[in-house]
């Protein structure tokens, strides 16, 4: 049975124009809604990895952002797949 | 005392004016007295989607003014002796009219009537500003389109920064066969993105064109989809609990849904 839902998989259409737009609007609100522009997120997000390296190994390909707003607020979500800690925190003497 | 609602977008076209016109009927039909209000100065067409577009004599500019009392150009419906239009002014700009003047004009609305309906401009400028001043809630009005859907999101945005609270979302002209194909935002896709209470879905309908072509509010009607679903939503502001039409695909229980499942499909 696997390996037929393996199978199908292979015939699995390729994405939908309406799972296109929810990306695209992802993509569009985080800035508007932080009311950063493309550069000044990139540039966040770069400094926040920066620190966190010194620290703690992670997935440098699943980093991801969220920018939600709850109640009139809005909230930042960085999450960081966390795969152990570095060798050797050489910036401490 | 009335309560304030102001109908809003950002985006222009998503069908603003045709639910202010269609809540204040179905409020009116259910007995309260309302007022919908045309706050796009200089644009107006709340009038025009009532059928009331003859008998204008006042507006709201003319009532700022001073040049004629607030009941003098209050529009009486033709069909409902509940149901009032306050009309905007059409030769004149969103200039016309300062907050202050709008705030005075809610207040004194509130006083005569169980709800006051604001059709606010396109936009986030003066006019959508104006519009929004002296509401206690906002509705928001969006299409499953990225553009609207995203005019929603800022238009939310500011409305929680003016002290307006978390709006309500109306998503108007679903087309079930699109969502189903995967091919339109899904109801549940807009809120995902936009996280705030749902008032309602209204389903594209082509009587909404009849009826605006008419000037004779869809709800009037009772054999349209459209309709039925504006009353579902009047019915919700009265606080009823009215569950929504159930637009988005069927579940995937049977055996052909779970094959086009397996194949991509949803």
């Amino acid at each position: 049975m696997i390996k037929l839902l393996s199978l199908f998989k292979l015939f699995k259409k390729k994405e939908s124009s309406s799972q296109i737009a929810k990306s695209r609007l992802e993509i569009m609100l985080k800035h508007d809604r932080m009311e950063l522009t493309k550069d000044d997120m990139l540039e966040m997000m770069d400094r926040i990895l920066m620190v966190l390296k010194d620290y703690v190994n992670y997935d440098k390909d699943r980093v991801q952002m969220k920018v939600k707003r709850e109640n009139g607020e809005t909230f930042l979500f960085i999450s960081v797949p966390v795969i152990g800690r570095p060798a050797s925190r050489d910036w401490e003497r | 005392m009335g309560e304030v609602y102001v109908i809003t977008s950002g985006k222009g076209g998503v069908g603003k004016t045709t639910v202010t016109a269609n809540l204040g009927v179905g409020l009116a039909l259910r007995g309260a007295k309302v007022v919908t209000v045309d706050a796009d100065i200089g644009l107006r067409n709340l009038d025009v989607v009532l059928g009331l577009e003859n008998r204008i004599v006042f507006n709201i500019v003319d009532v700022v003014e001073g040049s004629c009392r607030l009941e003098q150009a209050l529009v009486r419906d033709k069909r409902l002796e509940n149901l009032f239009l306050l009309p905007a002014a059409q030769t004149r700009t969103k200039e016309a009219i300062t907050s202050e003047q709008m705030l005075e004009v809610c207040s004194k609305l509130r006083k005569i009537f169980d709800y006051v309906l604001i059709d606010s401009p396109a936009g986030i400028e003066t006019g959508f500003r104006n519009a929004a001043i002296g509401a206690d809630k906002a509705i928001v009005v969006t299409t499953p389109e990225v553009s609207a859907v995203r005019d929603a999101d800022r238009i939310i945005g500011l409305l929680e920064a003016m002290g307006k609270g978390v709006p309500q979302l109306i998503i108007n002209r679903i087309r079930l066969d699109m969502v189903e194909k995967g091919d339109m935002l899904s109801v549940r896709d807009v809120l995902d993105i936009l996280a705030v209470p749902l008032l309602g879905i209204i389903p594209d309908d082509e009587e909404v064109i009849v009826a605006t072509n008419k000037g004779e509010p869809v709800i009037f009607r009772d054999d349209s989809d459209a309709s039925r679903a504006f009353k579902n939503i009047v019915a919700r502001l009265q606080g009823e609990d009215v569950p929504i039409i159930e637009l988005s695909p069927r579940k995937n229980t049977g055996f052909w849904s779970k094959l086009r499942q397996l194949f991509g499909g949803r």
